[in-house]
């Protein structure tokens, strides 16, 4: 299945170590951009307890959840620590010249198309 | 699983854990695990305390915890017997029902150089919650930190447990902001942070907070459980809201609920008694570890959660 790559915003809308939300077909998608301008796109829900992951602090490439401080990698969306649980992450891309931010929905379409099937 | 549990280290940050219980008017042993401290296990189990007498007693007196260091010269009555066991410091967790007392948990621990970890009493004041006391073994550092750090409702371990009044574990306390002492956690080696609320009457707030870190653990397995009625009889059970194993990973899948009646097993005896527990050396009833501390959190009069740590 070929990316469609939606456009949804510039790398400076995004606070350093923070992030922004998108609201899509496949629920909240949360955005982060790291201290060293990474982007990264993961769903906006812990697998813990369903913590806001947008609402907490961003270091290296992980997120810390804010409810309890569970530790979220974001290249692969999986729990660190003893505690076992991932969060979807999604395809995003960053034009370094120009600083706009691509989504791409591919994977949780196709997903979805086979939870249909 | 495995490469995890070859490491998980022996040595831990507190060395005694014991349960006093009110009996015709004084505190007497209930249960405990002194580890290898035989002489002090002695002393103790034929200890009684009347109210206002020795830390038990002034736990109970005061209806607030409390945290003694350095026990010579001080009201701790088994201060001889501490000495030769090398216990330097203890905390009392008084356990009310309303205002009657059901227990008071004492916990004891040893100093050195290494030894890391806290156990903390925070109260409000003023809006806020300041640190009341606390006991840190190595973490002198962290142990500044805290005291010159307070939390509105809401905030960090303490706040998040006052704002639920409801007890709550913390995962990797040196990564997130939400744990505003994250920065001096991380580098103690704090890991783990369980929040309880500690109910006495009168309704002033007091939280405790356990934190464990990597080389010295409290404990290696936490568990929250809530209580609810079950049936129309008025039966209550627990059912396991969250926890942290270091040998079996996530304890919160929230499609299987892990439930325990009343008197079945620790966590039901604890339910049924109301009453904390210390129990040891019967792996089948502590998760495969060798020791467990099972404490019930009261709220308005009744068992409202049970929270458990295993060592
Ligand atoms: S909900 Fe994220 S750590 Fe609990």
């Amino acid at each position: 299945m070929s990316k469609a790559w939606h456009p949804i915003g510039q790398l400076t809308d995004i606070p350093k170590r923070g992030s922004r939300c998108v609201a899509t077909p496949f629920g909240r998608i949360a955005v982060f951009r790291t201290a060293e301008d990474h982007v990264f796109a993961t769903e906006d829900r812990c697998p813990h307890k369903g913590g806001p992951l947008s609402q907490g602090i961003v270091h290296d490439a992980s997120v810390t959840c804010p409810l309890h401080n569970a530790v979220i990698s974001l290249e692969t969306g999986e729990m660190q620590g003893p505690d076992e649980g991932r969060v979807r992450t999604y395809a995003i891309r960053l034009d370094p010249l120009t600083g706009a931010i691509d989504l791409s929905l591919a994977e949780a379409a196709a997903d979805m198309t086979q939870a249909a099937e | 699983m495995s490469a995890l549990a070859a490491d998980i280290p022996t040595a831990t940050f507190v060395e005694v854990t014991e349960v006093w219980v009110p009996k015709d008017g004084r505190l007497v042993w209930s249960s405990g695990n002194y580890g290898a401290l035989d002489d002090f296990a002695a002393a103790s189990e034929k200890q009684s305390f009347a109210k206002g007498e020795g830390l038990p007693g002034k736990a109970w007196e005061e209806a607030r915890p409390v945290v003694l260091k350095g026990f010579d010269g001080s009201y701790f009555l088994r201060a001889e017997a501490a000495r030769k066991a090398g216990l330097t410091s203890a905390v009392a967790m008084p356990i009310f029902a309303g205002s009657d007392l059901k227990a008071v948990v004492v916990v004891l621990c040893a100093d050195d150089a290494v030894r890391t970890g806290a156990i903390e009493v925070w109260h409000e004041e003023a809006g806020v919650l300041m640190l009341d006391d606390g006991y840190y073994g190595a973490a002198r550092h962290f142990e500044w930190v805290s005291q010159h750090t307070h939390f509105p409702r809401g905030q960090g371990l303490p706040g998040g447990v006052w704002a639920a009044n409801a007890p709550m574990l913390m995962r990797d306390l040196g990564s997130g902001y939400r744990f505003i002492r994250a920065d001096s956690a991380g580098k103690a080696g704090l890991t783990t942070g369980l929040g309880l609320p500690i109910a006495v009457p009168g309704g002033k707030t007091f939280v405790l907070t356990l934190l464990s870190a990597r080389g010295t653990p409290i404990a290696h397995r936490f568990e929250l459980w809530k209580t609810r009625s079950a049936g129309p009889d008025g039966a209550k059970e627990a059912v396991l809201t969250d926890g942290i194993c270091q040998r079996q990973g996530p304890l919160w899948d929230d499609e299987t609920e892990t439930t325990v009646a009343a008197w079945q097993g620790p966590i039901g005896q604890v339910l049924g008694s109301g009453i904390p527990l210390v129990k040891f050396d019967s792996a089948a009833q502590t998760a495969g570890y060798a020791s467990m501390v099972a404490v019930p959190i009261y709220r308005d009069g009744a068992v409202a959660h049970i929270v458990a740590w295993y060592y």
